[in-house]
């Protein structure tokens, strides 16, 4: 009896340790890298590519009477103290003004009303980090009764970002 | 008795040898190609940018799973999403933002291998999240029995 106590006490830990060996498979991992960036980005768009504005009346005494139109326009940067500045491709005929508005998004700072020229005046600053849609943008064609009558024309006004830091 | 005994041995011996190990693999096709959020429709969030050109094979003894989780945090107002193609049977839980918490990323896998299964990155910023320099992280793919 005591030898077989014996051998029956030999085989426990061999057992206990193949039952150990051989069980269950581990968690298995796989690791893949991903490489990323962000880059500076800064984007403004109008609500419309063309605006028309006649002056054609007055009130007696006073200079034409201003002609407007509303439209809007939005940002998106991911920089701080960006800028929005404007300005046409030549200049407006002797006595014709031509004028415009744009809101200003949250924090920012608009420039009012702004006779648009052949050099870039700014219009919108302090722009930081944000994406607003449906700000006002208000056109205004003012002119003299020195201006005449003045023949249908284009001007391409350009409206441009520059990222801040 | 002692021959008993040896027998009893032998027995357990073989029971050991003879029950095998899982051979459960999770193979990675390599690395994504680099994510640059870098376009916004303006009055937008910055588009999102897409990488589909990675997959995985995935070979399996018994129902297992797949989590998924970041080793290190990402920069503030970024978010990096993965979804892994279900093998046949599988369940795939679509695409799933990661942290550095592991998350289900494929559940319930049949028993099987199965191989080109598409791996999905996309990598979003928010206009907080400001320029971010080129930068990596890691993120780890584990299976296990489900």
């Amino acid at each position: 009896m005591q030898h077989t106590m014996k051998g029956v006490r030999s085989i426990l830990p061999i057992a206990a340790l193949l039952l150990g060996l051989v069980e269950g498979a581990s968690a298995q991992t796989a690791t893949s890298t991903v490489t990323y960036e962000v880059t500076a980005i800064n984007e403004i768009s109008l609500s419309s590519s063309t605006v028309s504005l006649t002056v054609n009346a007055a009130t007696a005494g006073s200079a034409p009477t201003a002609a407007t139109v509303a439209q809007t326009w939005a940002v998106t940067t991911n920089q701080t103290a960006a800028k929005v500045t404007g300005a046409i491709n030549t200049a407006m005929p002797s006595g014709l003004t031509l004028s415009v508005t744009l809101g200003n998004p949250a924090s920012a700072t608009s420039a009012g009303k702004k006779a648009l020229t052949a050099i870039a005046v700014d219009l919108v600053t302090g722009i930081t980090k944000l994406n607003e849609s449906g700000l006002s943008l208000d056109w205004e064609l003012g002119a003299t009764a020195a201006a005449g009558v003045v023949a249908s024309a284009n001007k391409t006004a350009t409206f441009t970002i520059t990222g801040g830091i | 008795m002692w021959k008993l005994t040896g027998l009893a041995v032998m027995a357990v011996l073989q029971l050991g040898l003879s029950s095998g190990s899982a051979v459960e693999t999770l193979t990675l096709s390599g690395n994504p190609l680099s994510l640059m959020v870098s376009t916004a429709l303006a009055g937008l969030q910055p588009d999102a940018v897409l990488d589909q050109a990675t997959t995985y094979d995935v070979s399996v003894t018994q129902t297992s799973q797949i989590a998924v989780q970041l080793t290190s945090s990402l920069p503030s107002g970024l978010t990096l999403r993965v979804r892994m193609d279900a093998p046949a049977g599988a369940v795939s839980a679509g695409y799933v933002s990661l942290t550095t918490t592991a998350q289900d990323l494929v559940t319930s896998i049949p028993s099987g291998s199965y191989s080109e299964l598409t791996v999905s990155y996309e990598i979003s910023g928010t206009v907080s999240a400001s320029v971010v320099a080129l930068n990596t992280v890691d993120v780890d793919f584990t299976l296990t029995a489900q």
